[in-house]
């Protein structure tokens, strides 16, 4: 290699070539200087038999001078008009991938706008463009002071596009939400201390021994008043944390951000512990405190990542899936999905691999592939009749006149589903048309009572009013020694085996004293329990008897205004009010019948033996949701486990989360599937977006929203700023609190910290609210480079816009001066400035 | 030679055209007055005093006329009810709700959602066609109409429509839910704390009925009533609700002079308890009469007074023209600064952070920059271009402000906060003022074109017919290229059905055809104009030159016409060039510490790098080309409208990140 480049004649070639750059305006001593420079570096040997011919330092070399290939290639590049076309070029580009955003989407290019600007069409464009600034400006553009201005320019562009290729080619860029606090729970005894996010409705158990105690977040409060002591009117992050001892009673635990001092327990109905039982306290044994929580990782935008780890473990290992569409849907089986509307499905088929990426990960070498990919989907069931056991499945409509409408999917044996979400109606199985006269005729709860001995029979309508509590007052059955008093009801409490329960608590007096009695919906379970602990948090002490045959009770629990029935053969409408029956009649399948003035009912399907299929559906685009970004995106997984192939569908998750604790009320999707491999090792797998680490763990010390006036109203126009105090770690502790806000980002370790996301407050709840912060987390490398490029293009501007002529100017007077004594003679800086014009800006 | 005796075929064609389009605009738009005399009710209520008191909502105080404007034109568009003030409106929607369930006071927007809407009701029965053509033209419905079952159900329908129609199902529902009287009384924060903190959120008349008389302890605040206004003494708050209360009675009863009485009581009482620190009551009074005259966007006629003249100097040579032209220009200039200025009182900030404030600054850089420039060039022939170009984009501007209220909200809000940072000042007002530079440059240019029409009009170069055929070909090319632009985005309000879509597409080829077919046999005839026509000029250079009495067409001793719209095009486009990079670039500093990248490819990003490479092509191409002249105006009009697709189109059908401005 060497060799070669030794050998004179390749010395000669390059020379030939490079000299192409510098041959044109040979004139000015620049390019006199570097063709010198030139010669000098490419043909030092003395055996040399070439010179260059301006230089004329030797006179062997006669032959006319040849144009290499590389000025043969080049030539073009020194056209202006090769520029303007090119700008042109790019011009179209720029505006199809901009404003045509679908082209980028096709299936076949699948580009995100950035990789649209920078892929390699647009690459060879910009590597054009540059070649032929270069070309230009040297071989067209004399270096002289007039011309400083373009050169600028030329030098800035070409700067600027240096700066960006560095910059777009080290690019990182993600988002990271960093939650405010975690509760550290620490119990004499246990295990090991426990550690629970501070979002409300969290909850966690912890056990000591046998017993375990039980922790609900029950809320938290941005901007909680101080009262004490110094601290007067100062505003401290408050998480109230409800506990639930192994035995006594419950207590809400009150704990302040960085005011451990005034942790205190607060007894419900009773107010601080303080007040009622002389100290601060209640479990004085049990600590919890807040500690901040740490957030190692961000997400890279526009990515795509699959998390793998054993059950049990906390962290997830990552494998980045690299070439996964994102416009468009990709399944290989129009049986594979449900679609929202009856177009076409074209069948695309995918199978991308997805490699091992850190090590340990739990599925290993195990071959894993993407088989399926959904842009907008969401998993939905879809019923059908088959031939295995009875299981009435209906889909009601309820609509008004108005277009107002309610659709219920109803299921009479899941005791859980079989009353919609509002409870207004419920789906029940007879097991024949005669059982349809049982149905209640009301829809109020009614506890029915009979005293056989005295042929006494009762029904007490449960209204709010006759529920009495444990101290209210007993009602004495006339005629009777009984009187009764229904302390509480509870509805459709679950057994824990699938099966519900719902009971009324009555409390008896009788000649010989009282006992509570546990009224059930079901005989069966109907019991009565003895004690003589008056406190109602000793229940347990009581023992259970069967119920005492003197006085009966059963419990008619509350039922639905309307009740539809299923029975072998057909289907049976009932509307109850609270006054009685109204309406109880057959309905056929898609037969409208009018529940009162301006409402309806239809019953759009009824599948008695239904059979579900879980499929993803994918949304019709014009129900789809903007701006939700990868939301709804799913993937089909493949895994060899080493028994057999396993499929899931996996919903993207915007953050690989350690857990549902960070769910957050649905906040954030955290949905990982479980799979089992061959060798018994169960697996769970997540798919997110590529993940990173941040160069040092980074906590949120206290998150504020800083309004305009009147405070936060819900409105976007009434914030004025978010402001985000970080910390970082930084060796064994943190750094002190940096504030962070809108327009005000903070670096840290080449790394810089953007305010983003925020977790608005519910509605009506100004205190709630503002429990995680969300940042933008990204790298700058050569935006100075940019920076720099682009000033020197506004030097050149200015410069070849306006001081140039003004040069030009002063020349011109300098020359008519030097002139103007005698008529005719030649004005050289005129005639020069003339002869450039041509090319100059 | 008589100025009329300069009047060529285009100048008829191009007034013509103006002439129709008007007309034809003036006639579909709906007569405000006809429909029906006002309520006499409400001509006799004074709505005055309110105009000095302030109502805090979304972050700001504003005062009761400017706060009524806001919500009413969220009901009912740009469309006045009645003729009734906003104000009136506003209160009587809260004191006599009944009056308003079948009355039409919804604005619907879209013509097709306001065209399926009348088809329900007419198939359900329930309009008559009188209604139909009546609606049709007005946009605006009756809430009664749109509960209408079959109505409602077609609202719940398109609502679903995520894509075409969700939005303007939602500016519906908007609508009806503002205009219901619950939310209005919420909303109408009118009584500062007593304690003097006007930052604190203020009350609504209602939270002054439901405390006033409440025990003030402990024990029963809470109970039913809400806990009793801190700092505010009962007597005072006691005549503030027997005002409000009779305000209210006399209102329902009509009784107009007791209604003024009540009025001016509660705004004195209301200023009366407020104290010190309520917001002054002449910037009150000043937001108010600002709103009621259309936020002074009418100053588009002095700027129209102005263009006549000024185009009569600079087309026809006529130098009486030119002074009085002046004279009105800086007139409206005046004005227009003044509105600025208002603006930035009433707000408190500089006006350049919504479209309404973009367009309308920008226009007024304009003018800052014609100004400059028709100082710098008095002694010069380019003189009175700028002028000009700046009156006639400042009118243009103007005139979109005062008839399309809905699309340029003049309202006042706060600015969202990733724009509470010096950069919004920098980097938009240089970009806007590069966009008003850009605007001012096309005038020049599009007269150089008609100035190159008449010289083929005049020497015969091209056959007459043709020269007809030109500019209609032209503007046909424009038009339909935009439409099928909009096509092509897939914006819904403005796509195509099939049939017209392959007319457009037809008429756009013909036309381009057309042009395309002209242009070659012109090159072919070198018709664009006799030799000494192509002359360069050059920009500023020649202006520098020109001074020393050097090299420039300046200093000819008669600079063609050519030259002189030349002159003054590349004087603007080079400034227009070096600011609208400087404001890229500011825009990337900023764009760095605000979302974390300089630069992010978004649509609004990448057409204003767009318009800057038409600008280089520009500069670029004067280089290489014959008649510089010619293709610098060509290039120049271009300029301006890839900018103007970035102001409209990418601001309203794509949305970006620069979403607000």
């Amino acid at each position: 290699m060497l060799h070669f480049f030794n050998s004179q004649l390749t010395r000669r070639i390059i020379y030939d070539h490079l000299l192409f750059f510098v041959d044109a305006p040979s004139c000015y001593p620049p390019m006199r200087f570097a063709r010198l420079a030139l010669w000098a570096t490419l043909a030092p040997s003395p055996a040399s038999h070439w010179v260059d011919p301006m230089t004329k330092s030797a006179s062997t070399h006669s032959a006319p001078r040849r144009r290499g290939f590389l000025a043969w290639l080049l030539s073009p590049f020194s056209s202006v008009w090769f520029g303007i076309a090119l700008a042109v070029v790019m011009f179209v580009y720029c505006s199809v991938g901009s404003a045509m955003p679908h082209v980028r989407q096709l299936p076949y290019l699948e580009m995100t706008e950035f990789e649209w600007f920078h892929w390699w069409p647009f690459n060879v464009l910009m590597a054009l463009f540059c070649t032929t600034l270069v070309v230009v400006t040297i071989r067209r553009i004399p270096l002289r002071t007039v011309n400083l201005g373009v050169w600028m320019i030329h030098t800035g562009i070409l700067t600027l596009c240096a700066g960006s290729y560095y910059y777009f080619g080290t690019k990182v860029e993600g988002d990271t939400p960093v939650f405010r606090r975690r509760l550290l729970i620490n119990l004499p005894g246990a295990n090991e201390v426990a550690s629970l996010a501070a979002l409300p409705g969290n909850h966690t158990s912890v056990k000591v021994g046998a017993a375990a105690w039980h922790f609900t977040v029950q809320s938290t409060n941005q901007a909680w008043p101080i009262l004490s002591d110094e601290h007067k009117g100062e505003m401290a992050y408050a998480v109230n944390v409800q506990v639930t001892p192994p035995t006594g009673p419950r207590f809400i635990r009150q704990l302040l951000a960085g005011y451990p001092q005034y942790t205190e327990d607060i007894i419900p109905g009773k107010g601080r512990a303080i007040k009622s039982i002389g100290r601060k306290l209640v479990e004085e044994q049990l600590d919890i405190s807040l500690d901040l929580q740490p957030q190692e990782y961000f997400h890279v935008m526009k990515s795509w990542g699959l998390f793998v780890r054993r059950v049990g473990d906390t962290e997830w290992q990552q494998r980045p899936i690299h070439g996964l569409p994102r416009y468009n849907d990709r399944v290989g089986s129009r049986e594979l999905v449900f679609t929202d509307t009856d177009g076409p499905l074209p069948i695309r088929p995918i199978d991308l691999p997805v490699p091992q990426g850190e090590e340990g990960d739990a599925l290993g070498s195990r071959s894993v592939r993407v088989v399926g990919f959904l842009r907008y989907a969401q998993m939905g069931r879809r019923w059908h009749d088959g031939d295995g056991p009875i299981n009435p499945v209906a889909d009601v409509n309820i609509f008004s006149d108005h277009g107002g409408s309610q659709h219920e999917e109803l299921f009479a044996l899941d005791r859980s589903r079989r009353r919609s979400t509002d409870g207004i109606i419920s789906f029940r199985w007879l097991n024949d048309f005669a059982a349809t006269a049982a149905l209640p005729r009301s829809a109020v709860s009614t506890l029915h009572i009979e005293v056989p001995a005295s042929k006494i029979a009762l029904d007490v309508p449960l209204t709010p009013e006759s529920v009495v509590d444990d101290n209210g007052p007993f009602t004495p059955i006339k005629g009777t020694e009984f009187s009764y008093r229904v302390a509480t009801v509870a509805n459709d409490l679950s057994m824990g085996d699938g099966r519900f329960v719902s009971v009324a608590m009555v409390d008896v007096k009788t000649a010989e004293g009282q006992f509570r009695r546990m009224v059930a919906d079901t005989a069966e379970r109907t019991k009565d329990m003895h004690g003589d602990d008056p406190n109602p948090h000793a229940e347990p002490k009581r023992t259970a008897v069967p119920p005492d045959p003197r006085i009966v009770m059963t419990y008619q629990p509350e039922s639905s205004p309307i009740i539809l029935a299923a029975y072998p053969g057909g289907l049976f409408l009932v509307v109850n009010g609270a006054a009685g029956r109204t309406l109880g009649r057959d309905i056929e399948v898609g037969e409208s019948v009018s529940l009162a003035t301006g409402l309806n009912l239809r019953v759009e399907s009824y599948w008695p033996r239904a059979v579900g299929d879980v499929k993803p559906t994918i949304v019709a685009e014009h129900r789809r949701q903007r701006k939700v970004g990868e939301m709804f995106s799913m993937i089909r997984l493949e895994v060899d486990t080493g028994r057999r192939v396993e499929y899931r569908w996996l919903r993207f998750n915007q953050y690989a989360l350690p857990d549902d604790t960070f769910v957050y009320g649905g906040r954030f999707a955290y949905t990982p599937e479980h799979m089992r491999l061959d060798d018994g090792t169960e697996v769970e797998v997540l798919f997110s977006r590529e993940r990173r680490k941040l160069p040092a763990p980074v906590a949120l010390e206290s998150f504020e929203l800083d309004t305009h006036i009147g405070g936060y109203s819900g409105a976007a126009s009434t914030i004025r700023n978010y402001v985000s105090r970080l910390r970082f770690r930084d060796g064994g502790g943190w750094t002190e609190p940096v504030a962070i806000e809108v327009n005000a980002p903070t670096e840290f370790d080449g790394y810089w910290f953007f305010q983003s996301m925020w977790d608005k407050p519910p509605r009506g709840n100004a205190g709630g609210g503002m429990n995680y912060t969300g940042l933008g987390v990204g790298n700058r490398n050569g935006v100075y480079i940019q920076l720099a490029g682009c000033c020197i293009a506004v030097a050149g501007m200015l410069f070849a816009f306006y001081v140039k002529p003004t040069i030009k100017r002063r020349r011109h007077d300098a020359a008519r001066r030097r002139i103007s004594p005698g008529a005719g003679q030649a004005v050289p800086e005129q005639t020069n400035a003339t002869a450039s014009e041509t090319v100059q800006v | 030679m008589k100025w009329y005796k300069q009047v060529r075929p285009i100048d008829i064609m191009v007034l013509v055209a103006i002439a129709g389009y008007v007309g034809y605009k003036g006639a579909s738009r709906p007569q405000r007055m006809e429909q029906q005399q006002q309520d006499v009710f409400a001509v006799a209520v004074d709505l005055e005093p309110l105009g000095q008191i302030a109502v805090q909502a979304d972050g700001r105080l504003r005062s009761f006329e400017s706060h009524a404007r806001t919500f009413m034109s969220l009901v009912s568009g740009p469309r006045s009810i009645d003729g009734q003030s906003d104000g009136f409106t506003y209160l009587d929607l809260m004191f006599r709700p009944e009056r308003y369930v079948d009355r039409e006071i919804v604005y619907i927007k879209n013509k097709q959602v306001r065209e399926d809407v009348l088809k329900a009701a007419t198939n359900s029965g329930v309009i008559s066609d009188d209604d139909v053509a009546r609606i049709t033209k007005r946009g605006l419905v009756s809430k009664m109409l749109l509960n209408q079952p079959a109505v409602g159900a077609l609202i719940q329908k398109l609502g679903e429509d995520l894509i075409r129609s969700a939005k303007q199902v939602d500016a519906i529902r908007s609508a009806m839910h503002v205009s219901d009287p619950r939310f209005l009384s919420e909303e109408l924060r009118l009584m500062a704390p007593p304690d003097g903190a006007t930052d604190k959120p203020w009350y609504t008349m209602g939270r002054l009925v439901q405390s006033s008389g409440a025990p003030k302890d402990n024990i029963h605040s809470g109970l039913g009533k809400p806990a009793p206004i801190d700092g505010l003494d009962a007597a005072a708050q006691q005549e503030l609700v027997s005002e409000w209360s009779a305000l209210r009675r006399a209102w329902r009863d009509e009784r107009a002079d007791d209604v003024n009485t009540q009025i001016a009581g509660l705004a004195s009482s209301i200023i009366k308890i407020a104290g010190d620190d309520y917001p002054s009551v002449d910037r009150l009074s000043l937001e108010s009469w600002y709103f009621r005259n259309h936020s002074m966007t009418w100053v588009w006629l002095i700027y129209l007074a102005a263009v006549v003249p000024l185009l009569m100097s600079v087309i026809y040579k006529w130098d009486g023209a030119r002074k009085v032209g002046l004279v009105l220009f800086i007139v409206a200039f005046g004005f227009h600064t003044s509105t600025l200025i208002i603006r930035w009182y009433i707000s408190g900030r500089w006006p350049n952070s919504n479209m309404f404030e973009a367009v309308t600054t920008s226009a007024w850089f304009g003018g800052v920059g014609a100004l400059i420039l028709e100082w710098v060039t008095r002694r010069t022939p380019l003189r009175n271009v700028f002028a000009l170009g700046s009156a006639v984009m400042s009118m243009a501007a103007l005139m979109a402000a005062y008839f399309l209220p809905t699309e340029l909200s003049s309202g006042i809000g706060n600015k969202m906060a990733a724009l509470n940072d010096v950069w919004l000042y920098i980097h938009t007002n240089m970009i806007i003022w590069s966009y008003g530079i850009i605007g001012l440059a096309c005038i020049p240019a599009l007269l150089q074109l008609r100035h190159r029409w008449c010289l083929a009009w005049d020497e015969r170069s091209i056959p007459k017919l043709r020269l007809f055929i030109l500019p209609i070909a032209m503007v046909v090319a424009n038009y339909t290229g935009y439409r099928l632009l909009m096509h092509a985005l897939d914006d819904p309000a403005r796509a195509l059905t099939g049939n017209t879509l392959l007319g457009m597409a037809g008429a756009f080829w013909g036309s381009l055809m057309v042009l395309i077919l002209e242009w070659v046999s012109a090159s072919e005839r070198g018709a664009s104009g006799s030799r000494s026509e192509r002359g360069s000029s050059g920009g500023a250079s020649s202006l520098i030159l020109g001074r020393g009495g050097g090299a420039s067409f300046l200093t000819a001793e008669r600079p063609t016409v050519s030259q002189v719209y030349d002159g003054a095009t590349m004087v603007l486009v080079e400034l227009s060039f070096i600011m609208l990079w400087t404001g890229i670039i500011m825009g990337a500093i900023w764009a760095d510490h605000s979302w974390g990248r300089p630069w992010g490819w978004d649509p609004k990003e990448v057409f204003a790098l767009n318009t800057f490479l038409i600008f280089l092509v520009l500069i670029h191409v004067r280089l290489k080309v014959k008649d510089r002249a010619l293709w610098t105006s060509i290039i120049a009009v271009l300029g301006f409208e890839v900018m103007m697709f970035n102001w409209i189109v990418v601001n309203f059908v794509i949305t970006g990140l620069h979403s607000y401005a």
